[in-house]
């Protein structure tokens, strides 16, 4: 029989942020946190810095060409650690090189718990036209 | 003490925003690592046992529960350069099948600046996938 769970929030017992879900082929257990990804946008990083879709993102701010930072989370990571993963489409350029936040020399990019900067680079600094950033790891 | 629900499909408190248990298990990532090559010890992770350091550049990344199977989706950044900063060229090599076959429990990982292997000091990696 379907069963359905009206719920607006859920909390582990034990732990409040820590709810175990079964794996797909049901021989072993995952905690539901640490698997679900904690921010993710999807911008322009040309023109306006317009962002077409995203979660948990405050702001972004256009730092000059093929430079965005910070890009600020709404609820902030519990740490600078987490991972950030990243993924260009739709540019004129092809071969970009694109940069995370990774504490590049100079005044643009330390990665704290509350933003990171991005970079697109293909020679010289390049506007990215789409650019997807993904994260995952602890909140706050 | 640890209670257990089972439940198909979660709603908000007004009927809304219907997510089936599926959808759950099946959208949320299964690892994650950010990593230094400098050291096999994380940064942060979750669901990684342990980085094995192969050779310059090159590394595997072990998971604590496997995959069902190899084919999993593997996503990552490495900034090829072994400071701040990154390397113009660089690049990635993921869950490739290069030297280090994958399976559900491991995948390799290398970071090339463009003319050779290099111990990259930022790398991110995550799966999705079937969990066994």
């Amino acid at each position: 029989m379907a069963s359905i769970l009206k719920v607006d929030d859920l909390r582990g017992i034990t732990a409040a942020g820590n709810i175990t879900i079964t794996s797909e082929g049901g021989s072993t257990t995952m905690q539901l946190q640490q698997g679900l990804c904690k921010s993710w946008i999807y911008f322009e990083q040309s023109g306006t810095h317009e962002a077409y879709d995203s979660f948990n993102i405050a702001s972004i701010t256009d730092a000059g060409t093929g430079r965005s930072y910070p890009v600020a989370f709404t609820s902030n990571m519990g740490n600078a650690n987490y991972s950030g993963t990243i993924f260009q489409s739709g540019s004129a350029t092809v071969n970009d090189y694109l940069y995370f936040g990774n504490n590049y020399t100079g005044s643009f990019g330390t990665k704290t718990s509350a933003s990171y900067g991005v970079r697109g680079y293909a020679g010289t600094d390049q506007d990215v036209g789409d650019f997807h950033v993904v994260i995952q790891g602890d909140l706050g | 003490m640890a209670s257990e629900l089972r439940v198909n499909t979660l709603k908000d408190a007004s009927g809304n925003n219907s997510v089936a248990m599926s959808t759950v298990t099946g959208g949320v990532s299964k690892s994650f690592v950010n990593f230094d090559m400098a050291s096999t010890t994380p940064r942060d992770s979750f669901n990684i046992s342990s980085l094995t350091d192969r050779l310059t550049g090159k590394f595997t990344v072990n998971l604590s529960s496997a995959h069902a199977d190899a084919n999993y989706g593997c996503v990552g950044y490495s900034n090829s350069y072994a400071a701040d900063g990154f390397t113009a060229g660089m690049s990635m090599g993921l869950h490739s099948n290069l030297e280090v076959t994958s399976t559900g429990s491991a995948y390799a990982i290398a970071s090339f600046n463009g003319s050779s292997y290099v111990d990259a000091k930022y790398n991110s990696t995550a799966t999705h996938g079937d969990l066994a």
